[in-house]
């Protein structure tokens, strides 16, 4: 995928960075275009999942009907056995491989996807999320569906929407409260906007202390000397508080 | 002129001697050291030799704590680094230290501090000359890792016996499972009586030693398992219900002994035990009536009866 760097979205972006009205959170997002030329990298990406799915194929034919059941056929993107389909799904995951140059989606499935019911939906959900967040003025006048719109059409498009499991999330490391990930695809373009934002909790600190140590604090690493006493009027000796008791 | 030859004769003569003092020190030798070593030299003319040497890529510079530490490279391994950038020695360096974890592309980036395009062009470059491979660890399946290529990956990131090819061998795990089970259960009751139990104090529930070593000997499992392996296997057991552990007898000890910290706790040697689930369920039992305290007092008329009983309201609003 190659990615295409548009002037406008560079402002969106700088402004798709703000702390949330509770103030003890922060919003950070971004949008990115992409234009889906496939280069070396891709075209062995694509002929690994390709692979994955002749093999599967045949896995599936070699069980009986109950058990392959048609989960590993119908998709978001149509049926699998469709090569448009499955080419769908490259572009999606050779996106998240390039808009996340740390992680390797080639694993995922078509299942961890689901396609919005149109682009208006995506729109909503989205303006909502941000709006309610604490969207500040800046980013609600800069535009930013209009720019969209005019790098991708945003009514001729697909939209789809990653879902992740916690351990492919590749927001994971950060813990954040919410995010999404929206793939705009416009099929006759061939170009993909890639808006994908998450919301940080600004506590660090304390993820990193564990219970014992919230709970012992400063005890943790002292022994507790327990004393042991053969008869309690031993004990009582030894509490003696003031004048103590005379035995 | 001659002065400046024998000048250089002699610090090549000198580095050779530094170089292979490194090379008999495997863990690095310090500046001291070298005073010691080569008393017929001054500290500073020495220094310059390391510092050739360094720059040669002959010594390597090492950091433990507070104290620097100059490793001498041999041969095969300079051979290997040779050929590589500056960039491509500091990822390979790393990579290396990550032993068989492995380490992550963002991890990479932060010891690095270098760009993402130069980091992935310094991995391809590590990739084709074959001196690194790329893995993937089952905890975190769409990370990128990388790890010497001669190296295995460590259990935690292939998953160990339970994992095949990243996922999760749940027929494997169930087989096992169910035949540490039924070795239990066939030890857990007297094959006298059909429906008896063994006494209170009886010891002979077989301990997860004796389980692996059943499990061992049987050859159900193509994968050498140990007896961590099995524990987590009768842990799952003990959580589905199907076992218990019981504790073995232990000496109390009433002696003034010291106090333990809170963090160590010593290993018990558990017992397991398979339980039998009582399915004798009887209508005498399930109705409140045959478990209600006041059943003597209760009638048609009075204040007690089934039409206010509570519990008969509790009981019939499922």
């Amino acid at each position: 995928m190659k990615y295409l760097d548009v002037q406008s979205f560079r402002t969106i972006n700088s402004r798709l960075s703000f702390p949330t009205t509770s103030g003890d959170r922060h919003v950070v997002g971004r949008v990115e275009a992409y234009s889906c030329k496939v280069a070396g990298a891709d075209k062995k990406l694509y002929r690994f999942l390709e692979n994955k799915y002749q093999d599967d194929l045949k896995e599936a034919k070699n069980l009986s009907p109950e058990q392959s059941s048609l989960t590993n056929i119908v998709s978001p993107f149509g049926p699998l056995t469709q090569s448009a389909s499955r080419k769908t799904l490259f572009y999606l995951i050779a996106t998240l491989n390039a808009s996340f140059p740390d992680y390797d989606f080639s694993s995922l499935s078509a299942d961890q996807f689901t396609k919005e019911p149109s682009p208006s939906f995506a729109l909503k959900s989205i303006n909502t999320t941000l709006l309610n967040v604490g969207c500040p003025t800046t980013l609600r006048t800069s535009r930013m569906w209009d720019s969209i719109d005019s790098i991708i059409e945003i009514d001729d498009c697909d939209v789809y929407s990653y879902m992740p499991a916690m351990e492919s999330d590749p927001y994971e490391d950060e813990g954040p409260v919410w995010s999404f990930n929206y793939f705009f695809f416009n099929k006759n373009l061939k170009r993909i906007v890639f808006f994908t934002c998450r919301c940080v909790s600004n506590l660090e600190e304390l993820e990193e202390t564990s219970d014992q140590e919230l709970i012992f604090g400063d005890l943790m690493n002292d022994p507790v000397k327990t004393e042991y006493y053969p008869t309690s009027q031993h004990a009582l000796k030894s509490m003696t508080i003031g004048g103590g008791l005379k035995f | 002129m001659a002065d400046a030859l024998d000048r250089e004769e002699q610090a090549a003569l000198m580095d050779r001697e530094i170089y292979e003092l490194a090379l008999q020190q495997p863990d690095g030798l310090d500046a001291d050291f070298l005073k010691v070593a080569l008393p017929n030299y001054p500290l500073e003319v020495a220094v310059n030799g390391v510092n050739r040497l360094l720059k040669a890529g002959r010594l390597e510079l090492m950091q433990v704590g507070t104290r620097i530490l100059y490793r001498g490279v041999h041969a095969g391994e300079f051979e290997r680094m040779a050929g590589l950038t500056g960039d491509e020695r500091l990822v390979y360096k790393h990579i290396e230290n990550s032993g068989n974890e492995g380490i992550w592309v963002r991890t990479l980036k932060q010891k690095t501090n270098l760009l993402q395009g130069v980091i992935t062009r310094c991995l391809k470059g590590l990739e084709q000359k074959a001196l690194i491979k790329s893995i993937k660890s089952v905890k975190h399946p769409t990370r990128k890792l990388y790890m010497m290529i001669d190296i295995s990956p460590s259990s935690d990131i292939t998953g160990g016996p339970w994992y095949t090819d990243q996922e999760m061998d749940t027929d494997f795990i169930e087989q096992l499972a169910s035949q540490c089970y039924k070795f239990i259960y066939l030890q857990s009751y007297p094959r006298a009586m059909p429906r008896g139990v063994y006494s209170a104090n009886h010891m002979a529930y077989p301990k997860s030693s004796v389980v692996h070593r059943h499990i061992s000997t049987n050859g159900i499992s193509t994968v050498a398992l140990s007896v961590e392996h099995i524990e987590e296997l009768l842990t799952m057991l003990v959580y589905d219900g199907k076992i218990e552990r019981i504790a073995p007898a232990f000496e109390v000890d009433m002696g003034r002994g010291g106090g333990q910290s809170l963090g160590t706790k010593p290993k018990t040697d558990w017992m397991y035990r398979a339980l039998r689930v009582s399915n004798m369920d009887s209508p005498f039992t399930d109705i409140p009536c045959g478990r209600c305290p006041v059943y003597d007092q209760c009638g048609d008329t009075g204040a007690i009866t089934p039409a206010k009983c509570e519990y008969l309201k509790t009981w019939l609003s499922f």
